[in-house]
């Protein structure tokens, strides 16, 4: 038994970590990092040796590279087709073109190397299920936090860096807009 | 039965390790984190309980929570095909919607 198996869960939580850090709003800071977070998070969990992983891991692992051949290519080709579809009368067909060929290639790569009906069905029903209760109890805690009383400590104001930060993040984006 | 026990239990753990992963990483000063913290830490308690009835007997805890998280991770990947079938009828549909 060997710590190897460390590696492939340290991935994943990194994964998390990252897209955690780069889909959010207020830490600027850290979002910068986010997604570089993720995809090394990605990294070392597809390239985690089989060695000192139990069974079960083996098969997630195993499941986990399959999927990133199809998943891969198919998030970049709904990307570039998201960037091509029709937007206010403007159209871009080729990029549009583009995007749906590499969908569709992932569609091929999903159907004729992923074996698709030998998951279970309702292992998956039953991921979902617990997923969404945590989810419901989550939301609970959130909506019971929110509707406690709140204090009467007074919120300082900014600070003359957080000014200089805030205006300048407004500027950009007002510049962004004007163009 | 045993399978989709560990399963479930394994989700279970798998949400409330999101959700703690999730406070971590997003965390500002003004966040109300210690309700949200103590309720997942319960959920991964009860979630590691039932793993531990429906696991093998002699088992530490970390190797059946690995086990039963493991399951959740493969139920989940499994349900992706789903999920990108799903978006590709949205992509269709944007890349058709008239102007």
């Amino acid at each position: 038994m060997t710590g190897w198996w460390l590696q492939w869960w340290i991935g994943l939580f990194l994964m998390v970590s990252g897209f955690s850090m780069g889909r959010m709003g207020p830490a600027f800071s850290r979002a910068k990092i986010g997604y570089p977070l993720a995809l090394f998070g990605l990294g070392l969990a597809f390239f985690s040796p089989e060695e000192g992983l139990i069974s079960n891991e083996q098969i997630a692992s195993e499941t986990m590279r399959q999927t990133l051949y199809w998943a891969v290519p198919g998030l970049f080709g709904c990307f570039i087709v998201a960037r091509g579809a029709p937007i206010y009368n403007v159209t871009r067909p080729t990029i549009l073109a583009i995007g749906w060929a590499i969908l569709i290639f992932s569609w091929y790569v999903l159907l004729t190397h992923y074996d698709l009906f030998g998951h279970d069905v309702v292992s998956g029903v039953i991921t979902i299920v617990g997923l969404i209760i945590v989810f419901i109890a989550h939301m609970f805690t959130i909506r019971m936090v929110e509707s406690l009383p709140r204090s009467n400590e007074t919120i300082l104001p900014l600070s003359e860096i957080e000014k200089t930060y805030v205006a300048s993040v407004l500027n950009r984006h007002l510049e962004d807009r004007g163009d | 039965m045993v399978e989709f026990l560990l399963t479930f239990s394994g989700s279970l753990m798998l949400g409330a390790l999101l959700v703690l992963i999730n406070i971590k990483a997003a965390y500002h000063p003004y966040h109300k984190t210690v309700p949200l913290i103590f309720s997942s830490l319960l959920i991964l308690g009860f979630g590691l309980y039932m793993s531990m009835i429906a696991s093998l007997e002699g088992e530490t805890a970390i190797t059946t929570m690995r086990q039963a998280t493991s399951l959740a991770v493969n139920g989940l990947l499994s349900t992706f095909p789903v999920f990108f079938a799903l978006v590709t009828l949205m992509m269709l549909r944007i890349s058709v919607r008239p102007q």
